[in-house]
């Protein structure tokens, strides 16, 4: 990476020469986007397909005479959100979690990092990793999966692809932001372990692999807004964890107060200046927010910019914008996320020359759903739907869509069949970026938010398939979403089930490759299924405070001893994969489990080995177990590999709030590795530390 | 060989401005035929009986039935008293305009069936296809317009309102092109018919194989071009037969068959009658440009029942 912390360091003496010689104004001038919510307005209602959110990238600051460039801001993360008919829609985050492959996703962040390039942008504010306690929040697509670990590696590798384009990386949402409706007003609160270990190491770890920009929250934490607020911004963010880059708040609600957002650590108010601009420079003026909060501020923002800048040495043009390769790499990333769950009888892969009459019955399956329509929106220039990507892939199969209202007309048709695939699940009026309710006042055009009422399928849809499953053995059931969908109410009635989340402009296709066999799936679930809602922990999602517990997911289930109907991590192959030969050991600073892996079925494959750690034997409470390390490998038919997975000791860290402090407790760990989190699909060993 | 119950094809031309073709008829037998175009049938008069999906239905006055593009279907008078319809014959690819070009839709609007009813009611789609029918009877220079405007509206409350299957081909089928070649195909035929080399002339003019001609027609429409050319001869020799005077011999030769023989054994086997009775029995065609045997009625009766529908009368 030519953009290192070290590197935009060295940039230090250049950035503050500049800064001394800027007048306040101009330094307050950097702090505060150039957008107007008058022209954002103007634009959407002029020509709302074309002029949409972020069609152009959002420029803040930047002064000429100094050769100090604008930030110039493009959202992410399914994409780049610019321009219209251009871009590549990769698979929403939720399914590139999925993947567990950190190669695929940082080769994802050069794309992306690329294509931000091509719309002239200089920063990409789509390194989403913000955790779902519970898996109805809205804009869980935005995010990788449940767990803090697996978030932290992904996130980080987004940011190194995009970053080592020379293109900033911005990490959101600052924190404690996983509730849509209320994420204006909903003040969070948890103890302060839960805030170290579960809520902020993914972030750091963004950090730690050269994150340069962070954007805060618009939800408060214990009371205080995130972009106004001193103890993460100042203390953990900036002191403790030595961010050298600059912050900006989230758009338009994101900062309140002028003094207290500079005070509190803000450096950018985006996308339009409201609080800060002149009413910075009066506070200053009047005293309110020391000139070196500015000074600081100023400092951040040029330092970042010209490192980006001058290591930027090369052009991408448009002609990157939704190229063969980016289109083929969101193929891959779907191809490698969708996630099989169910397949009794191995009734898939379907054969294409037998398959003769494919049904497809579900409002989605002729729809081109490529996750929400608030700020992740992208636009591509095609959605491949499920039922193009079924009659290109089988051109021989006759494909007849039907959306399933007249259940008396889906059963006909169901029994005419060779097979039936259901396509179900949400879109963005389900879930999303949420705005208001009336659709008037909505920028997004659409409902979205939280789900509200429930994590299962609409009624409709689960009397579909329970009524017209069990009329075709050969049914499968695949789930379009963000997140985790119940299935307890509909499961038994159809033969195989896939989750293939929002799976971007080439979903339809990669669905289809899974369904004929021409691929060979391989994603893990990155979130627990529950047999009950009520197993995951409650929250009121239209609220002004809300308690977070320690425990969420499956680290919570297998807390209190209840079993998921599906584990986290689990995916089924086309083939099958023994682990054997495990070894557990310890170095001084690190847990390392290895074993080998044969494919011992018919085809190819890939899986994901896992690693979980233990804290049993811990003195204080703990989870039983915790992701700790994962690695995908593809094996031939009949391949056999060595796979060794190593996590450093700090990973096993508690905080210690005696001492503010995370602490290794040196005890002996569990250590698993295998397939899933499940323990049958596990093999245990024990290490000291 | 073509089977004995022949399907035809009727090439339905679109020569006004508008892709449609809005007609008042009174029908005595049709045939089995099919076409490209969606056809709406109104009955305002009388009952008639269509073959249709394999379930033929009698329809009566103010019935309403969808007959999707490309389904096979006749269509013949039953009782003796006289009927009245209205045909609205669309084209198909108004129906793609805003849609993925390599999809076709079969629709489900048929007053006769008890289930898959339209979500706004048939007596919806009567009264739109009433209104359609009387603004194409008055001729003027805003009638397209006014026609291609009720046609989108018809066909977006068929998408919203009525039961629907999408068929998906896949995007390589190049489908477009292919119906483009097609009609090539068919119209080619409808005129080169007597000729003895069409069919050599035919693979020349679209530049394609004798092969890939058969694949293309096999898939599309299930027949031939040997049994497209025989049935268009057919076809040509019933008109002859009925409305001329000519000797048969004379008949044979204009239609381009090889031989008296072989006219002879075709026409029994096909139409199950021979030529001469044909001649002296036959059903009443009224002309050679539509293969639907259409009846003389009062076209003044046919506007003043689209008027009552209109009006709720």
């Amino acid at each position: 990476m030519k953009c290192t912390k070290s590197k935009r360091l060295s940039y230090t003496e250049k950035a503050q020469k500049i800064v001394a010689s800027l007048t306040l104004e101009e330094k307050v001038s950097l702090m505060g986007g150039n957008v107007s919510f008058e022209s954002m307005m103007e634009d959407l209602m002029d020509d709302p397909d074309n002029k949409h959110y972020n069609f152009v990238p959002y420029d803040a600051g930047g002064v000429e005479k100094y050769k100090v460039p604008p930030m110039l801001f493009c959202d992410g993360p399914r994409g780049v959100v610019c321009g219209n008919g251009k871009t590549t829609c990769f698979p929403v985050s939720m399914l590139r979690g999925a993947t567990f492959d950190i190669d695929l996703e940082e080769r994802i962040g050069h794309a992306v990092g690329k294509e931000v390039r091509g719309f002239k942008g200089n920063l990409f504010a789509g390194v989403c990793i913000n955790l779902p306690y519970n898996p109805g929040w809205g804009r869980s697509q935005e995010v990788y999966g449940e767990e803090s670990f697996h978030l932290g590696e992904m996130g980080a590798a987004l940011t190194r692809g995009v970053q080592e384009e020379d293109v900033i990386a911005c990490v959101k949402h600052y924190a404690f932001n996983q509730m849509e409706i209320s994420r204006f007003k909903v003040s969070v609160d948890c103890n302060k372990r839960t805030e170290r270990e579960v809520f902020l190491p993914h972030f750091k770890k963004c950090i730690d692999n050269g994150a340069a920009s962070v954007m805060s929250s618009y939800n408060l934490y214990k009371g205080v807004h995130c972009g106004h607020h001193d103890y993460l911004l100042n203390q953990v963010l900036k002191d403790e964890w030595g961010f050298d880059g600059f912050i900006m708040s989230d758009f338009g609600w994101g900062v309140r107060d002028t003094v207290e957002a500079a005070n509190g650590g803000q450096n950018m108010e985006m996308c339009c200046t409201e609080f800060f601009g002149e009413k910075l420079a009066e506070a200053v003026k009047d005293g309110l927010v020391p000139e070196s909060k500015i000074d600081d501020a100023a400092l951040r923002i040029i330092r970042t910019l010209i490192a980006f800048d001058e290591a930027y040495d090369r052009i991408c043009d448009e002609s990157v914008l939704g190229c063969k390769e980016h289109i083929a790499l969101a193929l891959e990333a779907a191809r490698k996320g969708i996630t099989l769950i169910k397949n009794n009888n191995n009734l898939l892969p379907l054969n294409k020359e037998a398959a003769g009459r494919i049904v497809v019955l579900g409002r989605l399956g002729e729809k081109e759903v490529t996750g929400d329509h608030g700020s992740s929106q992208v636009h591509p220039a095609y959605v491949v739907t499920p039922i193009k990507g079924l009659a290109n892939v089988s051109p021989k199969s006759e494909v007849v869509y039907y959306n399933g209202e007249d259940l008396g007309h889906a059963k006909e048709l169901a029994e005419s069949a060779d097979a039936v695939i259901f396509v179900v699940g949400y879109d963005h009026d389900d879930e999303g970026e949420y705005v208001a309710t009336e659709l008037d006042k909505s920028y997004t055009g659409c409902i979205g938010g939280d789900r509200q009422y429930s994590l299962g399928l609409h009624q409709d849809e689960i009397e579909l398939i329970r009524i017209i499953g069990p009329v075709n053995k050969n049914s499968v059931v695949v789930m379009i979403g963000g997140n985790m969908i119940m299935m307890e109410e509909w499961k038994d009635s159809v033969s195989a089930i896939m989750m293939a989340y929002y799976a971007g402009m080439e979903g339809g296709t990669a669905i289809a490759e899974i369904i004929f066999g021409d691929v060979n799936p391989s994603g893990k679930l990155p979130y627990v299924v529950p047999f009950k809602e009520s197993d995951l922990p409650q929250v009121n999602w239209d609220t002004e405070t809300q308690w977070y517990d320690y425990y969420h997911g499956y680290a919570k289930l297998e807390k209190e001893g209840i079993a998921p109907s599906v584990p986290y991590g689990f995916g089924l192959s086309y083939t099958a994969f023994a682990v054997e030969n495990t070894e557990f050991k310890a170095s001084e600073d690190a847990v390392i489990a290895s074993c080998e892996v044969t494919n011992i079925g018919d085809r190819s494959g890939d899986e994901v080995i896992q690693m979980y750690v233990g804290f049993k034997n811990s003195a204080v409470d703990r989870p039983v177990k915790l992701l700790r390390g994962f690695r995908r490998v593809s094996l031939e038919k009949g391949e056999t590999r060595k796979v060794e997975i190593s996590c450093p000791a700090e990973e096993l860290c508690w905080f210690n709030p005696k001492n503010g402090r995370m602490e290794l407790e040196h005890m002996e760990y569990e250590v698993y590795i295998g397939t899933s989190s499940a323990n049958k699909d596990l093999h245990q060993g024990s290490v000291a530390l | 060989m073509v089977a004995a119950e022949s399907y035809l094809f009727e090439a339905i031309e679109n020569r006004v401005k508008y892709p449609a073709k809005v007609f008042l008829a009174s029908i005595d037998h049709s045939g089995f035929h099919w076409h490209y175009e969606y056809e709406l049938i109104l009955v305002l008069k009388g009952k008639v009986l269509v073959n249709f999906d394999q379930k033929p239905v009698i329809l009566e006055a103010g019935d309403i039935l969808l007959v999707n593009s490309r389904a096979v279907h006749e269509i013949y008078r039953i009782e003796e008293a006289d009927n009245i319809c209205l045909f609205i014959q669309i084209n198909q690819n108004l129906f793609n305009d805003f849609r993925d070009a390599n999809q076709t839709y079969r629709f489900y609007l048929n007053s006769k069936l008890d289930t898959l009813k339209p979500k706004r009611g048939f007596e919806h789609f009567v009264h739109m296809a009433a209104q359609i029918g009387l603004a194409a009877i008055d001729k003027n220079e805003t009638t397209p317009y006014r026609i291609k405007g009720m046609l989108y509206l018809f066909i977006a409350d068929l998408y919203q309102y009525a039961a629907y299957d999408i068929y998906q081909r896949a995007s390589e089928a190049a489908e477009h092109e292919n119906m483009e070649i097609l009609m090539n195909i068919i119209e080619y035929i409808q005129i080169q018919y007597r000729d003895k080399n069409v069919l050599k002339n035919l693979y020349k003019e679209v530049g394609m194989s004798e092969k890939s001609v058969y694949r293309l027609l096999k898939v599309n429409i299930g027949y031939s071009a040997k049994d497209l050319v025989l049935a268009r001869k057919l076809d040509m020799a019933k008109y002859m037969l009925k409305y001329t005077d000519k000797p048969i011999s004379f008949i044979v030769d204009e239609c381009g068959f090889s031989s008296a023989n072989s006219f002879y054994r075709t026409f029994k086997m096909i139409l199950n009658i021979t030529p001469n009775d044909y001649r002296k029995y036959g059903i009443v065609l009224k002309d050679n440009q539509e293969i639907k045997g259409y009846l003389g009625f009062s076209k003044t009766e046919g506007i003043l029942l689209l008027e009552n529908i209109v009006q709720g009368r």
